[in-house]
């Protein structure tokens, strides 16, 4: 072995010094690299830049506290992405089956004849909310479709100059139907028609958010 | 590479297995590490917050894709050098942040807190900070790990190179710093004779 630590080049041990240095080299690499920085004055100057380097850059590593808070927000995120994907693997799986069955179709004509009448049902059924949920209706504003039978109510609070006619105007040609009661404490409470889609309560609470007059919008599901 | 001695595997095989909990426990793990990691490179605690998440996001959303190939530890680490040089060579350019080597040698929430070290020790950690900014960022990524305890080896899984190259990297990391100080420097006493 000592002919081979002799014969290791400066070049060779020089490169393997910052892991000599961390401490991470195998047993045998250190032996052979600490056997070289012996004898080579380059090589030793070189380890203590290093250590010096190395002292400078991590002095100031304390411990990190995890903020809570933080981790909270990362799994509820997670959360709502578990339930996006389990609709979309749901709602693909459906899709996926219908594709490949007419798919089929196509290789044997004859097959129309008997099926067409099923295939009908079929599509007509995939444009119901109850097959696409595989569950009763139940929406939330929030998911971006249909909103079924719910009330959809919106918590406004206005300031003192508030024209209701005007406002109502405003909304209505949005949605036609809507109604504005007044609350306590200069709150308001628009109530939107059933069949009114997420679009349009989107387009309704941007209206009011520009208008002068509200200060805040908050959606209230029942 | 190792990876029938990984102390994580466990943990992760239940995070592969979208296990919340694990995941809660595999972040609680790996959050020290990662933050160092980052803050050394990016300086911000605010941005090393968003990329801590997002790894680990990543991690959750990717567990499936872990092939054992290296240990757990380095594969999360691995999209941390990824998210992290993206973020560092995006910030460079932005010139809020040209201003870094003003505050070269602080890191957020710890400098102010370490009254015990002496002015030439912050002196030297603010030169040696200006001298990483000044580097690029697959050779400060090599530069950052070492001197956080990596192997060769595990930087180079890290990185997704040859451990040569590490060792290259390294090498014109250090050359490039001495060049910043210039060889009267505290860093570099000894001038000249290396490879
Ligand atoms: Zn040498």
């Amino acid at each position: 072995m000592t002919s081979r630590l002799l014969g290791s080049s400066h070049k060779e041990q020089f490169l393997n010094l910052p892991w000599y240095v961390n401490g991470t080299l195998s047993p045998d690499l250190r032996e052979q690299v600490r056997a070289h920085i012996e004898q080579c004055p380059v090589c030793q100057e070189e380890v203590a830049s290093l250590k010096r380097t190395q002292a400078a850059m991590t002095r100031n590593l304390d411990p990190v506290e995890i903020d809570e808070a933080r981790l909270e927000h990362l799994m509820a995120h997670i959360d709502q992405s578990d339930g996006k994907a389990v609709k979309r693997e749901k709602s693909t799986f459906f899709f996926g089956t219908l594709q490949s069955f007419i798919a089929s179709l196509f290789s044997h004509r004859l097959a129309w004849v008997a099926v067409a009448p099923v295939v009908l049902v079929a599509v007509l059924l995939s444009s119901s909310p109850m097959i696409e949920n595989g569950t009763a209706p139940y929406k939330t504003l929030s998911s971006g479709e249909q909103t079924g039978e719910q009330t959809i109510r919106l918590n406004l609070t206005v300031g003192e100059t508030l024209n209701r006619e005007e406002i109502l105007q405003s909304v209505t040609a949005v949605v036609p139907g809507i109604m504005l009661t007044p609350e306590a404490n200069g709150r308001h409470v628009m109530t939107l028609p059933d069949d009114a889609s997420p679009e349009q309560v989107i387009r309704v609470m941007d209206k009011l958010r520009l208008h002068p007059s509200v200060h805040d919008v908050q959606r209230v599901n029942e | 590479m190792e990876s029938h001695m990984d102390p994580d595997l466990a943990l992760f095989e239940r995070v592969v297995q979208q296990d919340k909990a694990a995941f809660r426990a595999l972040y609680r793990k790996f959050y020290q590490p990662l933050f160092h990691f980052l803050i050394r490179m990016l300086q911000r605690q605010d941005i090393v917050e968003e990329v801590v998440d997002d790894v680990m996001l990543t991690v959750w959303n990717k567990a499936g894709d872990f092939r054992g190939r290296s240990k757990v530890s380095t594969w999360i680490i691995g999209i941390a050098y990824r998210k992290g040089l993206k973020s560092y060579n995006k910030n460079r350019r932005e010139p809020g942040m040209d201003d870094l080597a003003q505050h070269a040698g602080r890191i957020p929430g710890a400098a102010d807190q370490s009254p015990d070290h002496s002015l030439e020790q912050q002196q030297l950690a603010e030169q040696v900070q200006s001298g990483l900014e000044t580097l690029n960022g697959n050779h400060r990524c090599v530069m950052e790990l070492t001197m956080l305890g990596y192997s060769c080896a595990e930087i180079a899984d890290i990185v997704g190179c040859p451990v040569n190259t590490v060792k290259t990297r390294m090498f014109h990391a250090r050359r490039q710093l001495k060049d910043h100080f210039g060889q009267s420097e505290s860093l570099n006493p000894q001038a000249g004779g290396e490879v």
